[in-house]
């Protein structure tokens, strides 16, 4: 069911579609290590930034 | 005055390279113990769960905590304030234990059970726009606190989904203290986050900054640095002029500014495929939202079929009529791809479609689509080059589409709005049909997606809503044990 309104959505064209992407965050010599949760596009877990 | 890529990326180019302001410095602390964050953007700037959607996340998740946590490497979930949580009465009833000792901020005592049932039941009040209120209101029957370390959720139907809105992402049930909260009020309590995060909410300006001092022997992570401060900066290049100065240690660059920052020897920190990008066409709605429009080319008239075949093509027109790998090459600096994609569907879910590639680039196609819809000579777009928490290159992405499409006879019209504004419109659906190019963050399963953003139920349209809610019900109701994450 859930990939046949994949499908649904895919075919009716709702929007526009661009494309997927990785994002990138520029850091300065302060950072040594930063583990931010995979897939998800936002800044995360500054509490693991050392 | 009208211009073409090459101009408009050069513009892009030069605005990277432009001076920007400072920014500012703090107080007695060393810088070595200082970590500053410029974000792009936030969403409505409110701290509190039933107010909340992701586009807060940036800005408050380091004085929050919620009741589950992810791995940060397989997206798993792990125990957060909840130690363990599990279903019984066929998925009707969730009891969630909860950790013990843990401490709000400026001594306002230990989390409880009655922290969780406060926070969550916030959802229920008329005026909470939160992403995850309309799920509350909708199953949600009562809370139920035996002991201070047990709550107990009833729900009015089966409900598989109840975890993922308690987790570190993409859920927002943050847990708020309720003693404070009652003690000063909402708007007030707004202003001076209180919770149990692993950063102390100190000071801050609306829109501006906000300034965190980390908590010693934090249950998650006693965080390196002694102070953290996020600020809103929305400008690329402002960013990247703090980050060559020193004084920002964390910025998202993109485009030229990402080779800039190379350049400049700073490091780059990479989430892969993080986002897939579209533009929502607004309209797309019920006919009791402002924001429905039955005569317009893309959305048609839900009670026509022609009408509704006819807005598909020129869907599918203005999908051929953008150069998606353009976009790819010089905006994204090749760090994407046109394929695969989905509407929150991502690779690693179930069911997957490896043929769900985007539409190619195929204007002399798209311009036959138009004429066979009956739209030979176009019509006119409103567009919003608005930057989005999870598109901070959006203005950029949205002027590609635009002259994309002017090249097609549509005529554009950019009428700018920040997103805190937009935000609260879209939510109600009164956007004046403006499109936008949004990004999307993953979620457990697409459909806890599409029940929040192609839902007429839901608290956003992000795509369409109305077409599929009996699709959404559908598989949504369907309880089978999923493989999920966690």
């Amino acid at each position: 069911m859930t990939q046949g309104l994949g499908q649904k959505l895919y075919d009716d064209c709702r929007g526009v579609m661009l494309g997927m992407r990785s994002l990138t965050w520029a850091v300065s010599k302060k950072v040594n290590a930063w583990q931010t949760l995979v897939y998800v596009p936002l800044e995360n877990n500054y509490e693991y930034v050392s | 005055m009208a211009i073409n890529r090459r101009t408009f990326l050069k513009r892009a180019s030069a605005a990277a390279a432009m001076g920007a302001p400072l920014v500012a410095s703090s107080r007695a602390i060393a810088a070595s113990d200082r970590l500053v964050v410029a974000v792009g953007q936030w969403g409505i700037e409110t701290p509190f769960a039933w107010r909340s959607s992701q586009s807060e996340k940036t800005l408050w998740d380091c004085a929050y905590d919620p009741l589950i946590m992810r791995d940060p490497k397989t997206f798993e979930y792990r125990p957060g304030l909840a130690t363990e949580w599990k279903p019984s009465n066929e998925l009707k009833t969730w009891t969630f234990k909860l950790r013990s000792g843990v401490q709000f901020h400026e001594g306002f005592g230990e989390m409880t059970a009655e922290d969780v049932k406060f926070t969550v039941e916030q959802n229920l009040k008329p005026d909470s726009q939160g992403g995850s209120a309309p799920f509350f209101r909708m199953h949600l029957e009562r809370i139920e606190t035996p002991d201070k370390h047990t709550v107990v959720m009833h729900f009015k139907n089966k409900v598989w989904e109840v975890p993922s809105n308690f987790t570190q992402f993409v859920g927002y049930q943050n847990i708020t203290s309720k003693k404070y909260v009652e003690s000063v009020g909402e708007d007030k309590a707004a202003l001076h986050p209180i919770g149990t995060g692993p950063f102390r909410h100190v000071e801050g300006k609306q829109g501006d900054y906000h300034r965190f001092e980390a908590v010693a022997n934090h249950w998650r992570k006693t965080p390196a640095f002694k102070e953290l401060v996020i600020r809103r900066i929305p400008d690329p290049a402002t960013r990247l002029s703090g980050l060559r100065a020193g004084e920002i240690d964390i910025g998202n660059v993109f485009g030229d500014y990402l080779d800039q920052a190379k350049k400049a020897g700073l490091r780059i920190h990479e989430t892969a495929n993080a986002a897939c990008h579209w533009m929502v066409l607004q309209g797309q709605t019920t006919p009791d939202r402002e924001d429905y429009c039955p005569s317009c080319p893309w959305a048609g008239d839900p009670k026509d079929p022609k009408s509704q075949e006819n807005a598909r093509k020129v869907r599918l027109a203005l999908n051929l009529a953008v150069n998606k790998k353009t976009i790819v090459n010089a905006l994204w600096k090749g760090l994407g791809s046109d394929a695969p994609f989905m509407y929150w569907y991502y690779p690693f879910h179930k069911g997957f479609n490896k043929d769900w590639k985007v539409p190619p680039y195929d204007p002399e196609r798209a311009k036959k689509l138009l004429a066979e819809a009956g739209h030979a000579g176009g019509f006119e777009v409103r567009v919003n080059p608005l930057v989005m928490t999870y598109a901070l290159d959006g203005p950029d992405m949205v002027e590609a589409v635009s002259l994309d499409w002017e090249k097609i006879g549509i005529k554009v019209r950019r009428v700018p709005e920040a997103f805190s504004n937009f935000l609260p419109k879209n939510r109600a659906r009164k956007t004046n049909k403006t499109h936008w190019v949004y990004g999307s963050p993953p979620f457990d399963e697409p459909v806890l997606a599409w029940q929040r953003c192609i839902y007429s139920k839901g608290p956003f349209n992000l795509l369409a809503d109305g077409p599929y809610d009996e699709d959404v019900d559908t598989i949504s109701r369907d309880s089978t044990p999923r493989s999920g994450r966690g």
